[in-house]
């Protein structure tokens, strides 16, 4: 069995490879986390009744490949979210499960410093495309300037 | 300029270049930062050590400090957006935007945008925006753009709004 230590370091995936993906199923008291760190209590995230909309911060912030089970950084080491495109596609609803893939598409060097592109896109458990994310970060720490040693 | 408490105040069909709109001020405590960066399910270790959450673990990247999630930011200008174009942006809106500069734990950010282009079409008009968060200091920390649509001429408001 291999353990975290055996998986590639993220930062060293190039384009055409991917991370695998994560899935996960929206409740009710998940949903409602993301309302009190936004500050942005609105009705239509609560309907308990008929499955509320899932607050867009929560598909955002679980569409980093950071959650994805492959993801491994050294000690001393994160990713650092530069840029981001979002489009959303279709109605995110509570009590449904998603899948999100990471799918890397580039990586570049500017003034220094690494960067790498992840795309990901969510989908529910109806096959609906939710949201297409790319996302591009740069690393700090370990051989990276930033780090300790960098 | 329009202040948009949260959700209450789409754009009017009249909405042209030029025009701006404010979110409402968010202060981003301790407790906000690790509710939206601290992991799901919530266990024992609870939140989850990164960036965001753990000082220890941000000095350790040579960081000054913990900051807030740049995600974070993506929430505020996404309820700024819906509260523009309805809640039918969340299922066809986009944007694109950058982050130079950090937020630090107890900063207050604003979402802003300010109409750059409008097009008439079928039944709907289409609007760009550009799109900033700013902090307590007029400081942008996240730049962008951003695009959503409004039926033209607006039905009247529901509930669901």
């Amino acid at each position: 069995m291999g353990g975290a230590a055996d998986l590639k370091r993220a930062d060293l995936y190039e384009p055409g490879e991917s991370f695998a993906p994560v899935q996960f199923t929206v409740t009710d008291e998940h949903n409602e986390t993301y309302l009190h760190a936004e500050e942005d209590i609105h009705p239509r995230y609560l309907d308990r009744e008929g499955g509320g909309t899932v607050h867009p911060a929560l598909l955002i912030n679980r569409s980093h490949h950071m959650g994805s089970p492959d993801f491994r950084l050294d000690p001393g080491m994160a990713a650092v979210l530069t840029h981001s495109e979002v489009s959303f596609m279709g109605d995110a609803r509570v009590g449904r499960t998603f899948t999100i893939t990471f799918d890397v598409t580039d990586t570049y060097e500017r003034r220094g410093r690494p960067y790498q592109v992840v795309e990901s896109l969510v989908m529910d458990d109806t096959g609906a495309e939710i949201l297409l994310r790319t996302a591009t970060y740069t690393h700090m720490g370990g051989p990276y300037p930033g780090g300790k040693d960098g | 300029m329009t202040s948009l408490a949260a959700g209450t105040q789409r754009l009017s069909e009249a909405a042209d270049v030029g025009h701006e709109v404010a979110g409402p001020d968010k202060t981003v405590t301790s407790l906000r930062t690790w509710l939206f960066s601290g992991g799901w399910p919530p266990g024992e270790e609870w939140p989850d050590k990164n960036i965001h959450t753990d000082l220890e673990f941000a000095l350790d990247c040579n960081l000054p400090g913990r900051n807030a999630a740049g995600a974070m930011m993506e929430g505020y200008v996404c309820e700024l957006m819906t509260g523009m174009f309805g809640p039918e942006w969340l299922t066809s809106g986009s944007y694109s935007v950058k982050f130079i500069r950090t937020v630090d734990i107890g900063d207050r950010v604003t979402a802003r945008a300010r109409i750059t282009a409008r097009r008439p079409r079928a039944g709907r008009v289409e609007l760009e925006a550009d799109l900033w968060c700013e902090n307590q200091r007029g400081d942008r920390v996240m730049v962008g753009t951003g695009a959503g649509s409004i039926p033209y001429p607006l039905p009247p408001r529901t509930g669901e709004d």
